[in-house]
């Protein structure tokens, strides 16, 4: 039971990860809570899903489309949305309103598109399994946790071993100062929306093949990534990484002691203690007098 | 300048000739009769909704192509399976479109309309579970009630042999009454055995450690799931990775969903639905297969309409008493009666997937 119990962590703590690291990233940059978010990873699986689904293009083709169509979608509303809001001195909580209001838009437009009905890539029953010994689980579980790992390492490194990352890191430190020394903060945004847009376009694909997708997903989805990051810290991307983790565990030991209808009780819980008591999270940025 | 302005009266001047004219001539002087509808057209159950919506459809325009005393115009809203929409709608219904029937699908919403259509004495036909929906002299149900379904359940269980059986509830409360209704009476039978019993909140998309649960206290024969879209498949998904294989059961389920292949082969228990000929009937005109409760919703107005052309007025008390007088009725579902209490009485069946469809299973 108890290895049953890490490896549902992992693949369900992969899944909550992926999206806390996009969180973490956009947040670094940009300090609001961002309900776009949620739309994007939306985005990505059900770009899929036309892709591969209804026009009947190749696998690859439609993940790479999907991925593409979330850079994209991402960049489009940072340039086209916030950037501007930012420059008119647009404070978070009306940057987080806007964001609700083009998360309903959104939502809305998926809904005319491909309709209310749940859909999901492929099929439900993956027929490729990968054998644990003590169990065995689909490949696109196998692939999440995979791109778990694989984002984590990528975006650790492109933070603190590129030049890139010590500018993204610098506008997270303190934008003011960074726009003071000549960087150009907004392209950085920019650019740090298209990462976030990759990294939800590949969380969304791997969801549309694993549980399948409703036009309301992107809620959930950014919600429990949002409680991960929150609960592991804002500070580093190790938090989004840990705190996703650790949700999922909490989950999974709640279901097994209480019962399964206190799964989101359980996250939420753990949410508002952590923001009671530790509201900087597992992992605190270290503060330098 | 003078003779343009004339010009156009004139032309202004006939052109509203000709209209009154193709008025005269077009006029229905026939009573309009509005009925309205709160269905789930977004959200989980929309398929069902949107089903309910197209057999309302095709009841109304088959008795529009008929002579009839009254003229007959529907009102559908959206009530997105959210309570407080259908209050609201209801409340349109009734007070803005002055309706005289309301037509709804499950219990979250005919819960709702029931005390409203009660209190302002309008007629509500619904498929909802439970016994609430049909309270009050004006409320009318039309779905087989969960004793039947839930006896036949399980008689079907102890007939294929099942000892042990595992339950996962989606924690909803037509779910959750059904199945506290089933795990009664096979606890009242006791030659099976409840292996373990969870409730999960709807939206659950992780069932991994729900069935791992399950399983810690030995595999049952079979599983039985009870909620609404898509919980069956992602059960049926999770089951096949956790046991390897997918020992499913359910009362309806399976055919809430267009996307049955999952469910390939499994047996299930379905209330009266839709006969063969209303099942063809449907599908060639709208391409697609009626769902849950469309056939009962198609029989529900089918069923105000005659109540409603057989009386003076269309009053709501003389529709309830003829209502109440239908007996042995061949409808949309089959043979039928609606008793005293404004409850449709029907017999549930063993259904099992077969290519999509859900085929009766002979005795």
């Amino acid at each position: 039971m108890l290895l049953h119990l890490l490896l549902n962590t992992l693949i369900v703590g992969a899944g909550y990860g992926l999206t806390a690291m996009a969180f973490r990233l956009m947040y670094s940059v940009s300090p609001f809570f961002n309900m776009t978010l949620g739309a994007v990873a939306a985005l990505g699986a059900y770009t899929a899903y036309g892709l591969i689904s209804l026009c009947g293009l190749p696998m690859w083709v439609g993940v790479i489309g999907a991925i593409a169509a979330c850079a994209l979608f991402s960049y489009f509303l940072e340039a086209g949305i916030y950037t501007p809001m930012r420059n008119h001195g647009a404070s978070s909580m009306v940057l987080m309103v806007a964001s609700l209001g083009v998360y309903t838009i959104f939502e809305s437009i998926i809904l005319l598109v491909f309709g209310p009905q749940y859909q999901n890539l492929g099929s439900i029953q993956s027929a490729t399994t990968v054998n644990l010994g003590f169990a065995s689980i689909p490949l696109v579980q196998a692939l999440t946790i995979v791109a778990y790992f694989v984002c984590f390492g990528f975006l650790n490194y492109l933070l603190h071993h590129t030049f890139i990352g010590l500018k993204i890191r610098a506008v997270h430190d303190s934008a003011s100062l960074a726009n003071t020394i000549g960087m150009k903060n907004n392209q950085i945004i920019l650019l740090v929306s298209v990462l976030t847009g990759v990294v939800l376009g590949v969380n969304g694909v791997l969801i549309g093949y694993d549980t399948g997708m409703v036009p309301t997903m992107g809620f959930n989805l950014l919600f429990k990534g949002m409680i991960g990051a929150i609960i592991g810290g804002l500070a580093n991307m190790r938090g989004a990484f840990f705190g996703a983790l650790f949700l999922a565990f909490a989950e999974n030991v709640g279901v097994l002691i209480f019962a399964s209808e206190w799964r989101d009780l359980i996250a939420f819980v753990i949410f508002i203690t952590f923001l009671s008591l530790r509201p900087k999270g597992i992992f605190q940025k270290k503060e330098i007098n | 300048m003078k003779k343009l302005i004339l010009g156009l009266c004139a032309v202004l001047a006939l052109s509203a000739c000709k209209d009154e004219k193709k008025n005269v001539v077009q006029a229905d002087t026939r009573p309009v009769i509005k009925v309205g509808a709160s269905l789930p057209l977004t959200g989980n159950m929309s398929d069902i909704g949107i089903s309910a919506q197209r057999s309302l459809q095709l009841a109304l325009d088959e008795w529009n192509q008929r002579d009839t005393k009254n003229k007959y115009e529907l009102i559908v809203e959206d009530d997105g399976f959210d309570a407080k929409k259908v209050a609201m709608i209801t409340h349109k219904l009734v007070n803005q479109d002055k309706v005289k029937a309301v037509f709804t699908v499950f219990s979250i919403g005919a819960n709702v309309v029931s005390p409203i259509t009660q209190q302002d004495k309008i007629i509500h036909m619904t498929c909802a579970y439970g016994s609430q929906p049909a309270e009050g002299f004006y409320n009318f149900n039309n779905i087989t009630q969960y004793e039947n379904q839930t006896e036949l359940m399980l008689k079907e269980l102890k007939k294929r042999g099942i000892k042990s059986i595992g339950m996962l509830i989606s924690n909803n409360i037509g779910s959750t009454q059904q199945a506290e209704i089933l795990e009664n009476k096979i606890k009242q039978d006791g030659t099976i055995k409840i292996i373990g019993k969870e409730i999960f909140n709807p939206g659950t998309i992780d069932f991994r450690m729900i069935i791992q649960k399950i399983v810690a206290n030995g595999e049952p024969d079979i599983f039985y799931v009870d909620g609404i879209t898509p919980d069956a498949t992602l059960v049926s998904k999770y089951l096949k990775e956790v046991t390897g294989k997918i020992n499913l059961t359910t009362i309806n389920d399976f055919i809430e969903t267009p996307k049955r292949e999952s469910f390939e082969g499994l047996w299930f228990v379905e209330s009266a639905s839709g006969t063969d000929e209303f099942n063809n009937k449907f599908e060639n005109k709208y391409g697609e297969p009626v769902f849950l409760c469309g056939a009962n919703t198609y029989d529900n107005l089918d069923l105000f309409i005659e109540a409603c052309e057989k009386s003076e007025h269309c009053d709501s008390d003389e529709v309830v008493n003829n209502l109440l007088s239908v007996n042995n009725r061949n409808g949309a579902i089959g043979k039928f009666s609606i008793d005293d209490q404004g409850i449709v009485q029907s017999e549930a069946s063993v259904k099992k997937i077969e290519n999509g469809k859900a085929i009766k299973v002979e005795e």
